[in-house]
């Protein structure tokens, strides 16, 4: 071999070797992402602070405390009184009329039409009201007394007291009542109307009433003594509750009468119109709060279930593990289950539900929906199917599935939709907590889509992504996201999106530096030094 | 053992070694015949290379300066916030090609081998073109060995990248800021949060300077 060969020799070598070491392109950088019984009772003393008051009563009476009267005959009904008082001429007085007494159900010894008056500018500081003797009516040191030498009870049907601040002072620490139970036993049925003047409260318990400080109020009992009707214009600023009991709402206390308050309660329903800022509890599960005046709250219960048609109301829903609440401003109905909570809404535009979970309150989410919805809310598999519904809350699937204008809101607003031909799918995780993909299904949306996933803040419609906090910590608790009509989907990881060749890190990413390192210049500064 | 065996032995031995003097050759200098004057010119030309493609990584990798100014500076590299245009870039590696070039070309080194080699300072005109970067180097070479002269003047290296594409995505990228369209972007982009800026970084993976991907970083200030 000569030397010429073995140079040609070791130029073959040489270009192998060439080859094992490398070849350009082998350092690519980049990388790929990563990936009616009713209890009214007072709470707010009015000591002294009335200038119209008093009470009074239908049925035969049983009255308590100051006040009382006896009465020795079978029956004496006043079918009207009336009390008041006249600050300006420091006048007072007080009326009967139609007076009589009854014994076994029918008038017998007394029966007069006529008005039986005593005032104090006629009978001086003290008046005294009587129908011969048999029947007083008087005030005295303060007191107000009623006495009659008939019957064992004193009926009165409607009574109109106005205008007694010493009378109220008396009667403000304690309260007047009558039993209709006592009524029906005796004379079958009490049915009256009774209004009221500054009185504070009402206590109304199975036919039993006691009332105080009640302005402008009317009160209506049924047949069998059970409040039928309560309208008030007080201006007394309390709350309300009402808790069920034999005859579906058994107390009504701490009333806010400072505004229009209708009540109204049938057989299993109930029936409310309530002026705004009211709150109360009904049915011992369901706290509500009015909104605005006429709110309307009216429900029935059958079995464990009890729906409640709304309107200008918040409500609360809780239950052992989890607290559900609605807000309406439109007119909305509620399917609710007092085991498993709400089953069922048929949403005005702008309601508003929320699950509120007591024990991780992190996966706590609310639901608004921007037009009006049905939602089912799905807890076990034995629910109803509710077929008809543009959404539903499946903590059974896993999933929450919204159709058209709705924001699904986790500490702050993941999923919004503008576009009434949407359906968002959000696939969550056994927990219900973490969301693993949100798939958005559209005609290509018309509307935008709004959804954001820790920092990011995509919009469909034209399809951009937002980065207003992309140097900021923001949780995420969306892993994928993906839409029918667009091919590439979107995925989050550690703050890392990642869509096709795009990758966005926010600032907490832990694969920056590497990326950085990756573009790193110094090798290329060899004649810069 | 026969001495032919003995003889056979030695010589693969040399050639062993000599192939480890070779490979030790050929990755510590440029590859030249010295025997040839077209080897001196090869080794300009790679000289060329060398200093246009670390030009153009380190230019394209700093914002599109090889000189930044206004910059964002990380551990790893200095990041221009202002975007050059085509032209300030042709210039910035002219500058680089004609500081770097006399750097790299090691006259000095031929001498031992008998040649004696003059130069003067190269005359850089690159092109920065959509699809191809060219560098036109005007650097006169003498090379001359016993009576035998030659020069050498003209080089041309040419790159095949896709620039204006890569560099209208930096660009859109960079107006956007706060917002970027989510589309099928024919080229990888990293958006990197880094202090109170953003760097975008753009990489062709179709086209390389030298053994690396086109790659062009940019920085913008987020608010």
């Amino acid at each position: 071999m000569n030397k010429k060969e073995v140079l040609v020799f070791l130029v073959i070598i040489l270009l192998s070797t060439i080859s094992v070491f490398g070849a350009p392109g082998d350092s690519a950088p980049g990388g790929s992402g990563e990936s009616s019984t009713i209890d009214l009772s007072q709470t707010n003393d009015a000591s002294g602070t009335a200038s119209q008051n008093t009470a009074f009563t239908a049925g035969p009476v049983t009255a308590t405390g100051e006040g009382a009267y006896s009465a020795t005959s079978d029956e004496l009904l006043i079918q009207h009184l009336y009390t008041y008082q006249d600050t300006s001429t420091s006048t007072e007085g007080a009326d009967m009329q139609d007076v009589r007494t009854r014994r076994d159900g029918s008038d017998t010894e007394m029966s007069s039409t006529s008005v039986f008056r005593g005032n104090s500018e006629t009978t001086g500081s003290t008046f005294e009201v009587n129908d011969a003797g048999r029947t007083r009516l008087y005030k005295s040191a303060g007191e107000y007394n009623l006495e009659s030498d008939y019957g064992a009870a004193v009926r009165v049907d409607q009574t109109f007291v106005t205008g007694y601040n010493n009378f109220f002072a008396n009667l403000n620490q304690r309260s007047m009542s009558w039993s209709s139970s006592e009524s029906v036993d005796d004379r079958g049925t009490p049915e009256a109307e009774l209004n009221f003047q500054g009185t504070s409260a009402i206590i109304f318990n199975n036919g039993e009433m006691a009332f105080r400080q009640l302005d402008g109020t009317t009160a209506r009992t049924d047949e069998i003594g059970r409040l039928k009707y309560l309208k008030t214009s007080s201006t007394t600023d309390n709350n309300i509750m009402i808790i069920p009991g034999p005859t579906i709402i058994t107390r009504l206390e701490n009333i806010d009468f400072g505004k229009i308050v209708e009540l109204e309660f049938q057989g299993s329903q109930t029936k409310l119109i309530l002026d705004k800022d009211i709150t109360g509890n009904l049915n011992s599960l369901i706290n509500f709060r009015t909104l605005d005046s006429n709110a309307i709250l009216n429900s029935y219960k059958i079995g464990k279930q009890i729906t409640i048609t709304t309107e200008k109301t918040e409500l609360e829903f809780p239950t052992f593990n989890f607290l559900e609440s609605f807000r309406t401003n439109g007119k909305s109905r509620i399917v609710f289950n007092d085991e498993d909570g709400i089953e069922y809404i048929e949403a005005a535009k702008d309601s508003i539900y929320t699950y509120h979970d007591k024990n991780t309150p992190e996966k706590s989410f609310t639901l608004k929906f921007n037009q009006d919805f049905k939602l089912r809310v799905r807890k076990s598999v034995a629910e109803p199917a509710y077929s008809e519904y543009d959404g539903m809350v499946d903590f059974v699937d896993k999933n929450i599935i919204l159709k058209g204008k709705t924001t699904y809101t986790r500490e702050t607003d993941i999923y919004t939709s503008e576009d009434k031909d949407t359906i968002a799918v959000l696939s969550m995780d056994d927990d219900f907590n973490n969301i693993n993909e949100i798939s958005i299904e559209s005609l290509g949306p018309a509307e935008p889509i709004h959804t954001r996933a820790g920092p990011f803040y995509i919009r469909e419609a034209p399809r951009q992504l937002y980065i207003p906090d992309i140097f900021t910590t923001q949780s995420n608790i969306i892993d994928a996201y993906k839409t029918n009509w667009y091919p590439i989907d979107i995925n989050f990881m550690n703050n890392l999106l990642t869509q096709g060749n795009m990758r966005i890190y926010a600032i907490n990413n832990p694969r920056i530096n590497s990326v950085l390192d990756s573009l790193s210049t110094e090798r290329y500064k060899t004649y810069l030094k | 053992m026969r001495k032919g065996q003995i003889t056979i032995f030695i010589t693969i031995a040399v050639i062993i070694i000599l192939l480890g003097f070779a490979i030790l050759f050929i990755y510590t200098f440029p590859s030249i015949n010295k025997e040839s004057v077209s080897d001196v010119k090869s080794f300009v030309e790679q000289c060329i290379k060398d200093t246009s493609t670390q030009g153009l990584n380190l230019m394209f990798l700093q914002g599109g300066y090889i000189y930044p100014s206004d910059y964002l500076e990380t551990p790893y590299q200095k990041i221009s916030y202002e975007l050059p245009d085509k032209s300030t870039m042709e210039t910035q590696l002219n500058s680089f090609i004609t500081q770097a070039l006399p750097k790299c070309f090691n006259a000095s080194y031929f001498e031992q081998y008998g040649y004696q080699i003059t130069y003067r300072d190269p005359i850089v005109n690159t092109q920065i073109n959509d699809n191809v970067i060219l560098a036109n180097v005007n650097f006169p070479v003498t090379i001359q060995k016993g009576a035998k002269i030659s020069e050498v003047s003209s080089f041309i290296t040419r790159i095949d990248v896709r620039f204006s594409q890569i560099y209208n995505t930096i660009k859109e990228l960079r107006e956007q800021k706060e917002w970027f369209d989510l589309k099928d972007y024919d080229a990888e982009v990293d958006i990197i949060a880094y202090d109170d800026s953003l760097i975008i970084s753009v990489t062709d993976t179709k086209s390389y300077i030298n053994t690396d991907y086109f790659r062009f970083v940019t920085a913008v200030k987020f608010t």
